[in-house]
């Protein structure tokens, strides 16, 4: 472009807009090694007394372990069905399956408020409130539309021929499916389920209708103690919040590079 | 049915030479209620390669996927020496297949993908890799191995496929364009080379294509098809020389297709003048006469006492000359008729000019009579 | 060593042939789209127009909360007040993000990709941290209350959160990602030599902008818009915390409703409303794209 970026004043707004976008991720840090007990910022001494209380906080402990265990089994349910879901869509001609894939996707256009309470609605009638399940289905369905988008396009990537060679050469359906077809769309699951991981472990809004009493997880804890206190524990929290989320990305990063890697 | 639990056994296993008599009965294929193949019947004895040639659309890849097993056949029968393999699934057919796009496994090494077969086969690793070593010198790529499709050419990926399809020794083996992707000189090399392969293993073959030059430099047998139709089986000479119909004639080399009407069995009338032409059984009326443009001979007028009452002789205008290096390709009018005719460039003491006035003649054999 | 298998095998194949295999593949996603999606919605949609308090509804169908909606000048001016937000936030976010896309679309590849990564990063970090981070930042103790009373501009705290200036604020910058991704498509469109030979032209840099650029960027603009507009209505994390519950808004109310009173056909009602101004924002959009087309 014609010279725009090279003024001073251009580069110095876009730094202050850059600024301003991570600033709130940036904060959190300083203010988890405060001594104070109020948000007081920037903090008057330094302590590392509230990933002391983190630890202690039973509440937040609980929900942590239970959002670690909910991440995990919605990721591997997701993958379970929109995986096969994703192939079905892609490798098959039938009536109505631009309809379906539509479907599939549809929820992702709701508002995750109006999800929550509508399946707050149903849930009520199927007992499914406050249980782990009724956790699970709910994350469910706004990880799966993503599993399936990725794996398809993953998919589209795979011309037919190649499995077709696999099964002229003598190679059963499932054997096309694990010798061939998975390797090749090894990269795009391993995306599809880190997705997955951080949009269940990350869920809050539909999660806080269904969470009560007996089962929480750790971003509606997160959201309660907030709206109630005003002390840095939750910036504690958030660091290791963030940093476990770095963590999964670059493992990701690291497991595409080594699997595309593979392909080539 | 006992047949074919009985080639399970181990005991068969002089299969070095494969057995595969391969024959279409009737066979056809509905999408919907369209018809893309219509009752076509082939018998192609062991060993020998059928060309299955047609414009794109005209049905042949639907033929062969159907003989492959990847599409299901609407009615008739697949038979490999005798049996109806139509129930069986792709991979339990022992075909080989080559894909227009080669379709090797990108994430396998050269040798793993022409293994793949042998794997499937559940072949000792030892004999699998000597086998794989043997292919790959076949199809003149020894010590590639361990490189990757992706670092391999066209050309060199093709001959991977290949490899890949004749190792397992398949009982049939089908081709699926495979040279449509490649660059002219490339394409030149590899029909001599796939041929010479071909008939070195002797493996039952099936080529798809819509280049005639494959087809009839490479098949032992050829079968146009069109619009979903077998129009004619026969040897490439069948083909080129004696077409069944004018789509034949058209499609297989360069054609003069002429309207005309039919007067008698052995003579048609084009505009004032009557020719003769091979016997025919068609009524009078109406029809195409049909004559290849290298059958034509040019004259020059002063001649005319030299060409004899047999032969047919117009006297015409040339029109056009096009300068092909090796061929001459002239445009001839023949009193308000346009004759294509060619003639090798060594042939004629000097090439014909636009205007020349000349003789055409050709043989009334060469002039073959279609409904128009 | 050969692949002929028994004819049983044969004929379980010739049934997988037909349409028995993909049906079969798609039953656990289906499902799982029938319990969570398409029931939900429905159930929604038919408990709005019951009647019911305290969390149990009865089977009397009734337009009654759909009127008392329409005619409540508390709701209507939830409406209002949802829509309002709505529009400043977008309009606020493009000004912020535009610069953002601008500057990514004239530096080299190897930066874009860094600085791509940077701008999309803030959305794998949870809503709620991100408006954490806003409290500590604009709260009456935070770091601009402090920095504010060190260069003397003020003498005493001003009132940054619980208010809808920290509303939009936080809401601007949860949503700057979105809105920057859409402008990023949207420049990737626009065509260097474009801008090259409008200069050649004679056309100064605000000329080349207003007339060039901005015409050309205009559908990534038109669709970060929308994303905006349609997330900030919806949204409710960030108005609630930032809000302190003194900002009025739909999704609030829902929460409210649903959660807190226990109002379940007034919830349902107030989420078809926002459902409703979702379609209307969309049913614009594709009116605007289809005219500039």
């Amino acid at each position: 472009m014609v010279g725009s970026s090279s003024t001073i004043g251009f580069r110095f707004l876009v730094g202050a807009l850059y600024f301003f976008l991570l600033a709130p991720i940036l904060v959190v840090l300083p203010l988890s090694f405060a001594s104070d007990t109020m948000i007081v910022f920037p903090p008057s001494g330094w302590s590392l007394r509230w990933y002391e209380a983190m630890f202690r906080h039973e509440g937040l402990m609980k929900a942590f372990r239970v959002s670690l265990m909910l991440a995990a089994v919605v990721t591997v349910v997701s993958l379970g069905a929109g995986l096969p879901a994703a192939y079905a869509l892609k490798r098959y001609t039938f009536t109505g399956r631009d309809a379906l894939t539509n479907l599939f996707t549809a929820p992702l256009l709701l508002p995750s408020i109006v999800l929550g309470l509508s399946i707050l609605l149903v849930f009520v009638k199927l007992n499914l409130l406050g249980t782990f399940p009724g956790l699970v289905v709910a994350h469910l369905v706004i990880t799966t539309p993503y599993v399936v988008r990725i794996m398809s396009t993953a998919l589209s990537t795979l011309p037919p021929s190649v499995e077709e060679a696999a099964t002229m050469l003598g190679a059963p359906p499932f054997k096309v499916f694990c010798r061939v077809t998975l390797p090749l769309m090894m990269p795009g699951l391993i995306a599809s389920a880190a997705l997955a991981f951080l949009l269940s472990f990350d869920e809050v809004v539909i999660s806080l209708f269904i969470t009560g009493p007996r089962i929480s997880t750790l971003p509606v804890e997160i959201f309660n103690y907030v709206e109630s206190k005003t002390d840095p524990l939750i910036a504690a929290v958030s660091v290791v919040l963030v940093a476990a989320t770095l963590a999964v990305v670059l493992l990701v990063e690291r497991s595409i590079g080594f699997s595309k890697a593979m392909v080539k | 049915m006992m047949a074919l639990a009985e080639r399970a056994k181990p005991a068969a296993a002089p299969a070095l030479q494969p057995n595969g008599h391969l024959k279409l009965e009737g066979v056809t294929k509905r999408f919907n209620d369209v018809l893309a193949v219509t009752g076509v019947d082939l018998e192609l004895p062991r060993g020998k390669m059928l060309g299955l040639l047609g414009p794109s659309g005209c049905g042949k890849t639907t033929t062969l996927r159907m003989i492959a097993g990847l599409l299901p056949i609407s009615d008739g029968r697949i038979l490999v020496d005798g049996e109806d393999i139509a129930h069986l699934p792709p991979h339990c057919r022992d075909f080989g297949l080559v894909f227009q796009n080669y379709a090797l496994f990108p994430h396998l090494t050269v040798a793993q993908n022409v293994a793949f077969g042998l794997d499937m086969r559940r072949i000792p690793k030892a004999e699998a890799r000597e086998r794989v070593r043997a292919a790959l010198e076949l199809v003149h790529l020894p010590g590639f191995g361990d490189r990757k499709p992706r670092q391999m050419s066209g050309g060199q990926q093709q001959r991977v496929a290949l490899a890949r399809a004749v190792v397992v020794r398949p009982r049939v083996l089908l081709l699926d364009e495979p040279l449509s992707n490649l660059d002219a000189k490339l394409r030149d090399e590899m029909r001599a080379e796939i041929r010479e392969i071909q008939q070195r293993l002797g493996i039952t073959t099936v080529l798809v294509t819509h280049d005639q030059v494959e087809a009839l430099t490479m098949c032992d047998l050829v079968g146009v098809m069109s619009q979903g139709r077998l129009e004619q089986l026969g040897t490439p000479e069948d083909i080129y020389e004696r077409p069944a119909s004018l789509f034949v004639a058209d499609f297989v080399g360069r054609t003069n297709a002429l309207d005309c009407t039919l007067v008698d069995a052995r003579h048609v009338r084009i505009g004032e003048a009557v020719y003769g032409c091979a016997p025919t059984t068609l009524p009078a009326g109406k029809v195409k006469a049909v004559i290849r443009p290298h059958r034509i001979l040019l004259t020059p007028p002063r001649d005319r006492a030299l060409i004899s009452n047999a032969t047919n002789c117009a006297a015409g205008r040339v029109t056009r000359v096009v300068y092909v290096g090796d061929l001459l390709q002239y445009e001839v009018d023949i009193g308000g008729t346009r004759l294509a005719v060619e003639a090798p460039t060594r042939a004629l003491s000097q090439p014909m000019a636009i205007g020349d006035k000349l003789l055409c003649e050709w043989s009334p054999d060469d002039m073959l009579v279609f409904p128009a | 060593m050969s692949l002929v298998l028994p004819l049983p095998v044969g004929r379980r194949f010739a049934r997988l042939q037909t349409l028995r295999l993909p049906l079969a593949l798609l039953v656990p996603m289906a499902l799982i789209n029938l319990i969570a999606f398409v029931l939900p919605v429905a159930r929604l949609v038919q408990i709005s127009f019951l009647e019911g308090h305290g969390g149990v509804l009865t089977d009397t169908a009734t337009i009654a909360n759909y009127l008392g909606f329409l005619t409540d000048s508390y709701y209507l001016g939830l409406i209002g007040n949802s829509i309002m937000l709505a529009a400043i936030v977008t309009v606020t976010t493009l000004i912020a993000a535009y610069p953002i896309a601008m500057f990514l679309h004239t530096v080299s590849p190897r930066w874009r990709n860094v600085l791509f990564v940077i701008t999309i990063s803030p959305l794998l970090v949870s809503a709620v941290v991100r408006t954490y981070g806003w409290m500590i930042l604009l709260g009456d103790q935070g770091l601009v209350n402090d920095a504010l009373i060190g260069l003397g501009l003020i003498s005493e705290p001003v009132r940054l959160i619980n208010n809808t200036l920290g509303v939009v604020v936080g809401l601007v910058e949860v949503l700057m990602p979105y809105m920057a991704l859409s402008l990023i498509a949207g420049f990737g469109r626009l065509d260097p030599a474009l801008e090259e030979a409008a200069a050649s032209l004679g056309a100064s840099r605000i000329r080349r902008f207003i007339r060039v650029t901005l015409p050309l960027t205009a559908p990534g603009i038109a669709l970060g818009s929308l994303l905006c507009f349609v997330l900030s209505i919806s949204s409710f994390v960030t108005p609630k915390l930032l809000g302190g519950g003194r900002v009025f808004l739909l999704a609030t109310e829902i929460y409210d409703q649903a959660v807190v009173q226990l109002e379940w056909p007034m919830a349902a009602t107030t989420s078809v409303v926002v459902l409703v101004l979702f379609g209307c924002a969309l049913v614009f959009y594709t009116r605007l794209v289809r005219r500039f087309d």
